[in-house]
């Protein structure tokens, strides 16, 4: 299903990040990670072609904030996995940011790591200027598309 | 009407009589003839069970047929109608109403009963006469024929004086026409007939009715009647003209109508005493005349008078006042200059009461003429429309109603002011008022009369001073005494009764009398002195020859000469004895012819004694001379004849020495007479002394009177102030209680009582003495305090035993004239006051409590005025305690939100201005961030007194608000947790069945993965302490402990612990706890598996230390089964672990097989232990 994409994958707690990494190794994709750290993954997207990723937002040095800089710089996909969703901060400069919230099922991480790789083309995700005026619609947009998820 | 031309004028005659009456009937009809052609109606007093005689005794004495009055019989002329016994007798229209029985005896008075119904019926045709009887009956119905106009007589005594009883009562009313006897009455009746018959229609050629005079009379005498003035003596046409005018007002075309007029209108009456009372009259009248009165007489007066002095003026007919005050106000300007000013009284009279009433008043409607503006100014007050005389000059005058005519005058005055009054008088009136003016005027007494009066009459008794303006000053001559005010028409009675009046005779022995007297010879009586009392009739007349000189009644003075002789020897014989004593044939020459008289002398007996009168008869025997014939001369005659001579001398002697007696007591009576004489002159002197003696003493009973009057009506001002004061004083309520100065009551209002058992007949009594219901002991004491400090002194006292509670307010009792005079008590009630205020008191109390104590902030706003455009701001006007500790700013009264919350006031006042445009409360929470609080706010319209004012209650919610946050944020981790632990279950569940080989075996992993996770959640579940709910951090050991105890028991303690832990305190918190716990478990599930706990003797040993950043921790077991050899491929719970140690937390994990137990090392950055909270 993914096709030996490679799926960034930062989770800090080591067993949620290995059951994910199976998943994804299930689905025929290609795991880097888990990284547990943003130093790590920031570590890895250097060292890696990257298809997507998915990251959690707390990890154990900190906020993932400079992983999904660093990843929408480069154009990869990313889909939040989060208990809370993403932090007021981020949610304003990337409102269009897919969050899973947590426990999510193997079947729809993977089925919408594949819809963000298929779509890719079509949508660059661009960051929004953080002081933008209009900057409250898009957490909205963003509360929306998770329930869609869901 | 009955009369026709040749009839003469119907009159109906009553005639009331009781005792005594018969007779006077008899005479009456015995005087009256028999066609008179009027009717006449007897009521007599009669015995209601004695059948009368009255008819036929009265029948004998009249040929007119009398009869006895039955009911309905029609009173006829020339007829006499006797009211029968026991019967109520009436008339109406001239038919005769009788009714049985009488009234009771006590009620019973037929004359009057009779003579009023007579008068309504027969008004001026009715005539009535009261007689003879006792009681007043009759006077009332007298003056009911009187009011209509009927003729009313009374029968007299003597004279004109009426007989007691009935007659003199009726004379009392003073309504009795004539008082006459019995016999006279008769003629006046008639001659009363004839008048009203010569009363024609039409009139004289002065346009005056010809009959008008006639009733002016009547009129008059009706005036007199009800007003008591007698117009009789005023001038005729002045009084037809005046009546005159009345009827033309009253457009009544004949006097006859007009009089029936005033019967059926009494009140007209009155009316015609106005018309006859119009005076003109204005002050100044006759300026002229009052500058020469004021030069003359005024000024020279007060000029003549000191300190002491009084001057008396008397203004008779003063009308209206003008007059009076006139002299007065010139008075008063005389005495300017004088000190010690003389005292001034002027007596201002008049017949007119409603005159002098407004006299009295000294009230004159604006403008008043013939007064000059300096004088206007000087001597009256302004009043409305009206001018008011000074009381200075008001005092002055003394008014009273009082007729110059009719009342006694005033006496020793200084002027009289008749002005005006004489013009309307007869001249005979006229000359009684001059001499009235001057008996009442002192020495040089001045008379000021109208400028078309004068004295000129009277000039023996005034001389004229000024002749053209008037004034007249009194001669000093013998008064004209008597005066006379006579009442009514009733004349004086001057004569009196004659000296030596013989008893009255019957009608009857006067007739017996004269039958008598012409059988009887002549006779003489005489008393002691031989004068004569009484001649009989017939030829007495041939005796006497009266001597010359003066007229004598001596009976020997008068007695022919030739008789005397023999009457002096006759008396002598027979007033020295007691029997009659005769001389018979004493010669003597009538018309020169010898005739022979017989005399006889009889003492006349006086109820048995002899009595002095003697009654010398005189008989005629014939003619012929003494019996002694010449022839008969003998010897014997000589003899006789000597002896006679010498008899004769004898006599002479004896004569003589008698003459010189007599002359001896001739001189004697004569000196005594003198004597008489002078003691006559005094006892006349005193007499006069007496009579103006009595004058004086009525002039000043009239003054007194007059005072009298104006005390009264003084008294009735007072009386009804009194009343006012009264009334005033109850309808207060208030209890008043008026003291005396030595505390006695005087007065009080009927609401004392409540406060002192107070009556009518305590007052005059102390207080003290009055028992008191109030606690209040200084009553005395603060009384005496106010009358010494003349001040007053306001106390609250309360009822003894009760909760009654009054103000008490002495206060000092200060006369009209500031006098003090006692003091005055008032209580005013105020115990429902004092229970109002108690409640008002503890109701203020409760919410002070409240405000002061209730924890909420509560303040008072008010909008402070600022121009429009201006941000609104509030004033603090009222705080309680509560305010400063729920907003934290100190002493806010006085200050705005401006001052106390500068940068954020506009937000405040906003929601204040909507609260006091909307009057809708609102509540709010709102950030105060100058004092860093958050409040809760409720504020609402203070609409007291004010709409500006804004009432606030808040509460400082700033802890509430955090703890508010921290349980979101805790609600927030919570969250995150569970989701996290979710997921790490749901990755436990997938990574297991991955690796599991029987479901068993899965269930058994996963059971044990996720109940050593639950331990650990446990350590760090969020826990409450106090307010606040935190999330707890655990240690490592705690850890280790917890995941442990499952498999090893007790954990470091026993005898041979199979666990044992070694290392200081290191924290963990957040998700490290989960990774650490998932490392621990599976390095605690592989020793139970495979390692020391496997066995019953292994045991594990577990040491940590740290560095500065780094936790090395060392697992090392020992006793398990020998370990053969390095496992081939890391399970998954290695895998699990090292993926924890490397990713979390940051560090290394190793693995040493030793045979005798396995010893892993690992290491993990400190920081990563105390996770990151969830931001």
């Amino acid at each position: 299903m993914l096709h030996g994409q490679s799926i960034l994958v930062v989770e800090d707690q080591a067993i949620i990040g290995m059951a994910l990494a199976a998943a994804i190794r299930n689905a025929g994709g290609k795991v880097v990670g888990p990284a547990a750290s943003a130093k790590s993954a920031l570590d890895l997207i250097d060292g890696n072609s990257l298809s997507a990723a998915v990251l959690d937002v707390t990890l154990a040095d900190g906020t993932v904030a400079p992983v999904i800089e660093a990843l929408v710089e480069r154009g990869i996909p990313i889909i939040i996995q989060s208990g809370v969703g993403l932090p007021g901060d981020l949610a304003l400069r990337f409102p269009d940011m897919t969050v899973l919230i947590k426990p999510t099922t193997s079947t729809v991480m993977i089925d919408e790591i594949a819809k963000l790789i298929g779509n890719q083309a079509a949508c660059a995700i661009t960051p929004l200027a953080p002081h933008d005026a209009s900057s409250i619609a898009p957490v909205r947009s963003a509360k929306a598309s998770a329930t869609e998820l869901r | 009407m009955r009369n026709t031309a040749d009839m003469p004028m119907f009159l109906t005659v009553g005639i009331g009589a009781s005792a005594g009456g018969l007779e006077a009937f008899k005479n009456f009809f015995g005087a009256m003839p028999a066609d008179t052609g009027m009717g006449f109606v007897l009521v007599q007093h009669l015995a209601p069970d004695h059948k009368s005689m009255l008819a036929e005794l009265v029948g004998k004495s009249t040929p007119m047929k009398v009869i006895e009055a039955v009911d309905g019989v029609s009173v006829e002329a020339n007829c006499v109608f006797v009211i029968p016994p026991d019967a109520t007798m009436t008339i109406s229209g001239g038919v005769l109403k009788i009714v049985h029985p009488a009234p009771p005896r006590e009620r019973r008075r037929p004359i009057d009963t009779f003579f009023e119904s007579l008068a309504q019926d027969q008004g001026d045709r009715a005539v009535c006469i009261i007689l003879s009887g006792t009681g007043s009956d009759g006077a009332i119905g007298l003056t009911a024929i009187k009011e209509h106009g009927g003729l009313t007589l009374a029968q007299a005594e003597f004279d004109a004086h009426a007989m007691p009883g009935m007659p003199e009562s009726a004379a009392n009313t003073g309504l009795v026409d004539e008082v006459l006897a019995v016999e006279a009455m008769a003629e006046r009746v008639i001659s009363h007939q004839h008048h009203l018959a010569g009363i024609a229609d039409g009139k004289d050629e002065d346009g005056v009715h010809k009959d008008a005079t006639s009733q002016l009379a009547s009129i008059l005498r009706a005036l007199h009647a009800r007003t008591g003035h007698d117009f009789s003596e005023y001038k005729e046409k002045t009084l037809v003209r005046r009546l005159q005018r009345r009827m033309q007002v009253l457009q009544v075309e004949t006097p006859q109508a007009y009089r029936e007029r005033l019967r059926k209108n009494p009140e007209e009456l009155d009316l015609l005493l106005r018309e006859l009372l119009i005076s003109v009259t204005h002050f100044f009248r006759d300026p002229a005349s009052f500058d020469v009165l004021n030069e003359t007489v005024l000024k020279p007066l007060m000029a003549s008078k000191t300190g002491n002095d009084e001057v008396r003026v008397w203004v008779p007919g003063c009308a209206t006042g003008e007059e009076t005050y006139t002299i007065a106000i010139l008075l008063r300007e005389a005495m300017d200059t004088a000190r010690p000013r003389p005292k001034v009284q002027i007596f201002s009279t008049d017949l007119d009461e409603r005159a002098v009433a407004v006299a009295r008043l000294g009230r004159y409607r604006k403008p008043i003429a013939g007064i000059s503006q300096e004088r206007l100014d000087r001597w009256f007050t302004s009043d409305g429309d009206n001018y008011c005389i000074l009381p200075e000059i008001r005092e002055m005058c003394v008014f009273s109603a009082h007729s110059v005519i009719k009342h006694p005058p005033f006496s020793k005055l200084d002027l009289i002011s008749c002005r005006n009054l004489l013009i309307y008088l007869d001249p005979p009136m006229q000359d009684r008022l001059m001499r009235t003016f001057h008996y009442a005027l002192g020495p040089h007494g001045k008379l000021f009369l109208g400028s078309s009066e004068s004295a000129t009459r009277a000039t023996k008794l005034f001389g004229v001073c000024d002749k053209k303006h008037r004034i007249f000053e009194r001669r000093d001559v013998s008064p004209a005494l008597p005066l006379t005010f006579p009442t009514g028409n009733k004349p004086t009675a001057l004569a009196a009764p004659a000296v030596d009046q013989t008893p009255s005779d019957s009608q009857l022995d006067k007739y017996i009398r004269q039958v008598i007297e012409k059988q009887a010879p002549p006779h003489l009586l005489l008393d002691r002195a031989n004068r004569i009392v009484r001649f009989s009739g017939g030829a007495v007349g041939a005796y006497l020859e009266p001597s010359p000189g003066p007229a004598s009644f001596a009976l020997f003075d008068i007695l022919r000469k030739t008789l005397r002789p023999a009457a002096r020897d006759v008396l002598q014989q027979v007033r020295s004895g007691s029997e009659p004593v005769r001389r018979d044939d004493v010669p003597i020459r009538v018309d020169g012819k010898p005739r022979l008289i017989s005399m006889t002398a009889e003492r006349l007996t006086e109820q048995g004694t002899e009595s002095d009168f003697v009654v010398l008869a005189l008989y005629d025997s014939g003619p012929g001379t003494a019996r002694a014939k010449v022839g008969d001369v003998s010897e014997k005659s000589v003899e006789a004849l000597q002896s006679l001579e010498q008899e004769l001398q004898t006599t002479r002697t004896q004569l003589q020495s008698t003459i010189d007696e007599l002359e001896t007591a001739n001189e004697e009576m004569k000196s005594s007479n003198e004597e008489y004489q002078s003691v006559n002159e005094e006892l006349q002197s005193s007499n006069e002394e007496l009579e103006t003696a009595k004058e004086e003493m009525q002039s000043v009973n009239e003054e007194l009177q007059t005072i009298n009057t104006e005390i009264a009506s003084k008294n009735d001002q007072l009386t009804q102030l009194n009343s006012d004061l009264s009334n005033l004083l109850e309808s207060t309520e208030i209890a008043t209680l008026f003291l005396d100065e030595s505390l006695r009551v005087r007065r009080f209002t009927r609401g004392i009582n409540e406060v002192f058992h107070l009556r009518d007949a305590d007052i005059g009594r102390p207080i003290t003495e009055i028992v008191s219901l109030l606690d209040y002991r200084d009553l005395q004491r603060d009384v005496k305090l106010v009358l010494r400090k003349l001040s007053s002194i306001e106390r609250q006292v309360t009822l003894e035993g009760t909760t009654t509670t009054f103000i008490l307010r002495i206060r000092p009792y200060r006369t009209i004239d500031n006098v003090i005079d006692g003091a005055v008590l008032t209580f005013v009630d105020i115990t429902d006051r004092q229970v109002a205020d108690e409640a008002v008191r503890a109701s203020e109390a409760k919410f002070r409590m409240l405000f002061d104590y209730i924890d909420e902030g509560f303040c008072i706003l008010e909008k402070v005025e600022t121009r429009t455009g201006q941000p609104s701001n509030y004033r603090y006007l009222v705080a309680n305690p509560g305010f400063e500790k729920q907003s934290g700013v100190v002493h806010p009264i006085g200050k705005t939100i401006q001052d106390i919350a500068a940068g954020e006031a506009q937000e405040w006042c906003n929601i204040y201005d909507q609260v006091m445009a909307t009057g809708e409360p609102i509540r709010f929470e709102r950030d105060y961030r100058a004092q860093g609080r958050f409040l809760d706010v409720y504020a609402f319209r203070f609409d007291e007194g004010s709409s500006h004012r804004l009432g606030v209650i808040f509460r400082d919610v700033s802890d509430r608000k955090r703890h508010d946050e921290q349980q979101e944020l805790l609600l927030k981790e919570m969250d995150h947790r569970i989701k996290n632990l979710f997921a790490i279950a749901q990755s436990i569940i997938f990574l297991s069945a991955e690796t599991a080989a029987t479901p068993k075996a899965l269930a058994d992993t996963v059971q044990g993965r996720l109940s050593a996770m639950a331990s650990a959640h446990d350590l760090v579940r969020p826990r409450r302490t106090g307010h606040n709910i935190e999330l707890l951090e655990t240690t490592l050991s705690e850890i280790i402990k917890t995941l442990l105890l499952p498999h090893a028991g007790d954990i470091g303690s026993g005898d041979q612990p199979r666990v044992t832990i070694d290392g200081p305190e290191v924290i963990v918190s957040g998700d490290a706890v989960a990774s650490i716990a998932m490392v621990i478990h599976e390095l605690a599930t592989n020793a139970v598996k495979y390692g020391a706990l496997a066995n019953a003797e292994g045991v594990v040993h577990i040491a940590w230390a740290i560095s500065k950043t780094q936790l090395d921790l060392t697992w090392s077991e020992q006793g398990g089964p020998v370990i053969k050899s390095t496992p081939d491929a890391p399970g998954f719970g290695s895998l699990l672990a090292q993926s924890s140690v490397t990713g979390q937390l940051d560090g290394q994990i190793s693995y040493d097989w030793n045979p005798s137990g396995v010893v892993i090392k690992l290491s993990a950055a400190l920081e990563r232990l105390i996770s990151q909270k969830v931001s």
